[in-house]
């Protein structure tokens, strides 16, 4: 769980006469505990994010262009159909000369690549999907 | 010359470089973290690029993610709104360095204006009247201190060389509290700007907080475009400005202004900005200098007629000031509110969902905002979400306009401001106008809570 979401959740809840909860994703648990004069919020609730299944889809760690291959070498890193270790690197993003490699997270089978090779991606654009193991 | 921009902000302001852009027909590059990917300016923009997550450290403060953006885009200029990195001079150097044009003063002139006793000195030098204080930073030595302090007299504020937005000050009316004062203010100083220096003034009791808008153009051209009057404020917080400033005379604005431009001559400005005074018993005394555009700038546009984001962008080129100060002329009267995504009574912030927003519309009314139905505030930022401005012939019409233009707006789903500048409106003393920075503060103590309290059982 983010520090973001961490902070959307507290936001949610405090004030509203919660002393105590527990919050459970895929990725571990958070306690949080109210104090009993904790601020009372009058901003209307906000949703929560929905849980997703991150490990499916492999994110651009930063702004750049996606690169299937390394530049000097040439060679596809992966393939669709391919498996796919936990931090193997399936892609790079390029910016300038600098290349920041694309790891995947979690084992699984390589469903197919989002952008193509060369594109231009933002911060968190979908790169890859992946099929778990 | 350049014929891209990189917009380095959000929000409202985001969206007013955006518009500017388009009129000199720049192309805009819209850089966002994931929390703002559903921006109106980030919808709007020629092309538009997330950089990193929510949090602004790592996006919209990242300086190596904003350089690698402008070089994946072509962004040939980066400007930077206000917040966020506007007043880094740093910042400005990096995007200089990169080779592209930074939209705003040089790093000099900001590095010389962001720190108060440097800016103070270049000031008194320059001719701008300043409040009494110490000639430079306090020595470590207490007592030498203490004399000082007894000869720019009680009440005092030890304020940080490095701070601002109200923060690193504290007042202090007697000389036993001095001590302790400047001990604590010296560790906060160091903790939250990485700067230890202070410098103390004499304390104002009942100051007007009005500010002059300057426009420079690196050729030794520069005009100032009336004043601004932002006054109602809480917790340092401006909540609404004005202008002109009522009941002070023109000549003083003029006199007063026209040091700006000298002064901004003498330190070899370049861009927009504005200097900050307190006003007291007549007497103006140089409080800072912001040296980027600030929030309340639509309110000298509407009194001149000039565009001063065109105005920053046109310089930023490379143009020379396109008028003289012969031509700059303040009609009418201009009126903003800040509408913040807070709860009114209270102002903290009130994040959330918009499941409706209709802007209010008419003659003399214009709004800056990136709000629309479905639009959810993050948590994340400031908490501004749209500023409501009205012009009138007189001061007397702009807040006739201004009553009707917020009993207009529809704004559902999140708490707002709107309630109290509403109530604002209908105060004797605001409608009186002339009041100190110390007036909203008094309304709170003197039966705003009431409202609280029906805020909080809604």
């Amino acid at each position: 769980m983010s520090v973001e979401e961490l902070a959307v959740l507290v936001e949610q809840l405090q004030g509203r006469g919660i002393a105590r909860c527990e919050y459970e994703t895929q990725q571990g648990a958070v306690v949080l505990v109210f104090a009993a004069n904790a601020f009372a919020s009058v901003a209307a609730p906000l949703e929560l994010p929905t849980p997703c299944r991150q490990e499916n889809l492999v994110e651009a760690p930063k702004a750049g262009h996606f690169l299937t291959t390394h530049p000097l070498q040439g060679v596809a890193l992966a393939a669709v159909g391919d498996p796919v270790d936990a931090g193997a690197i399936i892609g790079f993003i390029q910016v300038g000369e600098a290349l920041e490699p694309i790891r995947v997270k979690a084992s699984g089978t390589l469903a197919g690549y989002c952008p193509v090779d060369g594109e231009l991606v933002g911060y968190g654009a979908p790169i890859a999907r992946l099929t778990p193991s | 010359m350049f014929d891209s921009v990189l917009i380095a902000n959000r929000g409202e302001i985001a969206l007013r470089i955006l518009r500017a852009c388009r009129a000199l027909q720049i192309k805009t590059i819209a850089v966002h973290s994931t929390a703002d990917a559903d921006l109106r300016h980030v919808q709007l923009a020629d092309q538009a690029l997330c950089i990193g997550p929510a949090s602004s450290a790592q996006s919209y403060l990242d300086i190596g993610r904003l350089l690698e953006a402008a070089e994946l885009t072509g962004a040939g200029a980066i400007h930077p709104g206000y917040g966020f990195l506007s007043e880094r001079a740093d910042f400005a150097e990096a995007v200089e360095q990169s080779g592209r044009v930074y939209i705003g003063p040089p790093a000099a002139a900001i590095r010389l204006m962001g720190d108060k006793v440097s800016a103070k000195k270049a000031m008194l030098e320059a001719g701008v009247p300043c409040v009494p204080g110490s000639d430079g930073a306090l020595p470590a030595d207490p007592q030498a201190v203490a004399d000082i302090a007894r000869d720019v007299g009680y009440p005092l504020i030890v304020k940080a060389a490095g701070g601002g937005g109200g923060r690193g000050m504290r007042i202090v009316r007697e000389p036993s509290q001095l001590a302790q004062a400047v001990a604590t203010t010296r560790e906060e100083a160091s903790r939250a700007f990485g700067n230890p220096a202070l410098y103390i003034e004499r304390f104002l009791e009942n100051p007007r907080h009005i500010e002059i808008q300057i426009l420079a153009d690196g050729f030794g051209n520069a005009v100032w475009l009336g004043e601004r009057d932002c006054s109602m404020q809480r917790r340092h917080q401006k909540v609404i400005e004005e202008s002109p400033a009522p009941g002070v005379s023109r000549e003083a604005i003029a006199e007063i202004g026209q040091r700006c431009v000298d002064a901004c001559v003498h330190i070899g400005y370049r861009g927009a900005g504005t200097f900050e005074f307190l006003y007291e018993d007549g007497a103006f005394f140089f409080i800072e200098m912001n040296t980027r555009i600030q929030v309340e700038h639509p309110v000298t546009e509407l009194v001149t007629g000039i565009d001063l984001v065109v105005e920053q962008l046109r310089i930023a080129r490379g143009e020379p000031l396109s008028f003289g100060q012969k031509d700059v002329a303040v009609t009418g009267h201009a009126i903003e509110c800040r509408i913040n995504a807070e709860d009114p009574w209270r102002l903290t912030p009130a994040p959330g969902s918009v499941s409706q927003w209709l802007a209010p519309g008419g003659p003399g009314v214009r709004v800056e905002s990136h709000l629309y139905s479905g639009y959810r505030v993050p948590a994340h930022y400031d908490s501004l979400v749209a500023k409501l401005l009205t012009y009138g012939n007189t001061r007397a019409q702009a807040v006739s306009r201004m009553r009707q233009a917020l009993d207009e707006t529809v704004l559902e789903g999140i708490s707002s401001t709107i309630p109290l500048h509403r109530k604002l409106m209908d105060e004797p003393g605001f409608t009186a106008g002339g009041f100190n920075i110390h007036h909203l503060e008094h309304l709170f103590e003197q039966g705003f809570s009431q409202f609280a309290e029906i805020s909080h059982e809604r």
